[in-house]
């Protein structure tokens, strides 16, 4: 392609945003509390973020490099780099975020039936449907294939009956993309398949699920005898595990980079001169301590920067690994050097809350466990038991 | 910005360590420990490594060098710390900086072409207590006349010019140039547990040519050091890597309990964790000699926490390493000791993980 159309693209991508990205949705957005997740039930923050997301849903830039068949813009790599520099000039925050955009379009991308795509594309692109994964049980943690959340097969529908744990946002979305058990006399692995249910549909029910943390996303959702149409599996009977995986690989390579928010240019030590404002001074055990987070922080960023997209899949098991457990160092560093005051219950976005929450970080996405299994097998060839 | 390595980084690396392979060099450096005498490395070695023109990696072109980066010194010492070569190459790479940097046009001139052609040894003269502390001082350059005692400086036996951290009256703060034979030079050396000759040197008023004083500041500087240290810190992720490959081998081999000792989970956690840490090092380091380069305004904690991150890593690689072997781990005929020695050495080199810790929260701002 042309060098002179996309200096073209680029030159009419920045006026149109310019144009039509509100002020307030130009810079990062603080939490996941800012996020605009979409879906039936979404009540949008402001205006302005029902504005950003109705402007980028009509240019088909909410999910921009997916094909344009499904209402998007279908743009090509070079093209989708553009639109993300540019985005990044204006410290634009994402229109629109959840497991649609994230995890379930790529797998309808991959294995799913034209159908499939047409039907549930299209709503995600928009904002419209809001998804949820459902994966984990009670009994299904690190061993995820040995789930038993049972489908019944019963000619033109099956029936679902079990429980998924750890579904997060189920209370708000609309639908959920599960790994359900299909083939109980198949080996494992191979008697799982991938299913879509709508969450309206009878016999479902969500209950919260509290973190020591407080209040989380998290919740517990159980299937009584739930029809689901044939036509909600994606790809074939005993293809869900493999659908699983590839999406499992993208889920952890995120995980890591996100579960960080030092890392970058912001680093530990220099941040906590400031929230300390007059406090007394650090004593040397503890200053060494931020120091040395400090180090790894920036090795960390440095191996951010240096593992590029090619990467093994395995290797997003190594920043998994070392960003989480890093993560967990600095809140407990926040936390040391706050000293009594951080140990206040009431303040929701509070640094107990947060040191308390990030203890889940190296068991949430895979264990810090699973993920070394993953590296000694995979990157280190080490022999099985 | 990524560290992945360009088709010439990846030949200059594959080529280093072909080089060094052929070498045998660990079994050079157990000869450095059985020597008696006065050897520092050895000089076959240095030889091929010259010829190959590792000494002129940081040289111009114009005086015999092939004008290269830091970052590409940087895998040539990875390599040497992989294969635990001992040669003066981080000596070297810092007198071609200082010269190329610092040195009058004539010192250049009649320098660096030796340099490069691996003719002459410049060793670094900087520590004064058996810790690195640059910021302590005490060799002074007063009325053109050197007084002080440096140590642990590496190479001193064979070096034919010290370069020195001296401090004087306005300017403060000096790196100098003697010449080993100089009048009122003695050299006391010792061998390390690595085998590596490092030694007091005495400079007793030595005399101060003009054309010696390399560079003066009014505090001390540590560009030149910065530089130095991300090379070890390269050496020592090198030394980590190799160890750590050295180990998984004899984890898949070794076997006892019917199964061999790789399969046994609680040692599969270790060496991914271990591997996971060498990953940060590694990157880390590269991003310092990266910054060494480009002249990134963060180019000074970089260093420290490369060589901070770096030490620590090579010493736990290798006291791992000799845990996961097993007794023969504690054998002076298995190689795998030689690492937890050369360690041990390069730890201490120019900062080790305390003084650095120190140095970048002092550079943060805390």
């Amino acid at each position: 392609m042309d060098a002179d159309e996309l200096t073209a693209f680029r030159a009419a991508t920045r006026v149109w945003l310019e144009q039509n990205c509100p002020p307030a949705m130009r810079s990062p957005r603080r939490s996941e509390d800012e996020i605009c997740w979409g879906g039936r039930r979404w009540r949008f923050h402001s205006d302005d973020q029902h504005r950003w997301l109705t402007r980028m849903a009509g240019r088909g830039w909410t999910v921009p490099e997916w094909p344009s068949a499904y209402g998007v813009g279908g743009l090509d790599p070079a093209r989708g780099r553009i639109l993300g520099e540019e985005l990044a000039r204006l410290n634009a925050r994402e229109p629109l975020l959840n497991f649609g955009t994230l995890m379930l379009g790529p797998a309808l991308l991959r294995y799913g039936s034209e159908m499939q795509k047409q039907q549930h594309l299209p709503p995600i692109v928009r904002g419209e449907i809001r998804w949820c994964q459902g994966y984990s049980e009670p009994e299904a943690g690190s061993d995820l294939a040995s789930l038993t959340t049972r489908a019944e097969d019963l000619g033109d529908h099956y029936v679902v009956n079990g429980e998924k744990l750890w579904t997060s946002h189920a209370d708000q979305s609309d639908w959920i993309f599960c790994l359900v058990r299909t083939e109980p006399d198949a080996p494992k692995h191979r008697g799982i398949s991938f299913l879509l249910i709508d969450m309206a549909s009878p016999g479902i029910t969500v209950r919260p699920i509290a973190l020591i943390s407080g209040r989380s996303p998290f919740c517990a959702t159980r299937f009584d005898e739930v029809v689901v149409p044939k036509a909600n599996r994606v790809g074939a009977p005993g293809q869900g595990w493999e659908i699983a995986k590839y999406l499992l690989s993208h889920e952890r390579r995120s995980a890591g980079a996100e579960s960080n928010p030092f890392h970058g240019r912001r680093l530990l030590g220099a941040h906590l001169a400031t929230e300390r404002g007059g406090a007394a001074p650090l004593n040397a055990p503890l200053r060494a301590a931020i120091a040395q987070a400090d180090i790894d922080l920036l090795a960390f960023s440095a191996l951010l920067d240096a593992t590029p997209a090619t990467a093994p899949d395995a290797y997003a098991s190594v920043i998994k690994y070392c960003g989480t457990e890093l993560n967990k160092r600095c809140r407990s560093l926040q936390l040391e050097a706050a000293g009594s005051d951080a140990l206040r219950w009431h303040d929701e976005d509070g640094l107990a809350r947060h040191w308390l929450r990030s203890k889940a970080n190296s068991i949430e996405g895979g264990t810090s466990e699973i993920q070394l299994n993953i590296i000694s097998k995979q990157l280190l060839h080490l022999p099985a038991g | 910005m990524t560290f992945q390595l360009t088709e010439d980084q990846q030949r200059l690396r594959d080529t280093a360590d072909r080089v060094l392979v052929d070498r045998a060099a660990p079994a050079a450096l157990r000869a450095l420990l059985a020597d008696p005498g006065e050897t520092g490395f050895c000089p076959a070695l240095w030889r091929t490594l010259a010829e190959l023109g590792w000494c002129g990696v940081l040289v111009d072109e114009r005086h015999g060098g092939s004008a290269q980066t830091l970052f590409d010194a940087g895998l040539l010492s990875e390599a040497l710390g992989g294969h635990l070569a001992v040669v003066p190459f981080v000596e070297t790479a810092i007198a071609a900086l200082a010269l190329q940097r610092a040195a009058a046009p004539a010192q250049r001139d009649a320098l660096l072409p030796r340099l490069a052609r691996g003719e002459l040894v410049v060793a670094l003269a900087v520590d004064e207590t058996s810790k690195h502390n640059p910021q302590h001082c005490a060799c002074r350059c007063e009325h053109d006349t050197l007084h002080g005692r440096k140590r642990f400086v590496m190479h001193a036996a064979e070096a034919d010019y010290f370069l020195v951290a001296a401090t004087a009256t306005a300017p403060d703060a000096l790196w100098l140039l003697v010449a080993a034979d100089a009048p009122g030079v003695a050299v006391t050396p010792h061998r390390n547990l690595d085998g590596s000759l490092s030694a007091e040197v005495l400079f007793d008023a030595v005399t101060v040519a003009p054309g010696w004083v390399l560079h003066a500041s009014a505090a001390p500087e540590e560009w030149l050091l910065d530089a130095g240290r991300a090379l070890i810190a390269a050496e020592q992720v090198g030394l980590a890597t190799a160890v750590l490959r050295r180990t998984l081998d004899y984890l898949r081999e070794r076997r006892q309990f019917g199964r061999p000792i790789g399969s046994f989970q609680a040692l599969q956690h270790r060496a991914a964790a271990l591997y996971a840490e060498i990953e940060l090092a590694r990157a880390l380091t590269r991003a310092a000699l990266r910054a060494q380069d480009s002249g990134d305004e963060r180019a000074a904690l970089l260093a420290s926490a490369a060589k901070a991150k770096a030490s620590a890593t090579a010493l736990r690689a290798t006291a791992e390493a000799v845990q996961l072997h097993g007794g023969i781990g504690m054998t002076d005929e298995c190689d795998i000791g030689l690492f937890l020695k050369r360690a041990a050495v390069l730890k201490e080199y120019l900062g080790d993980e305390h003084f650095h810790t120190e140095r970048a929260a002092r550079l943060i701002g805390y």
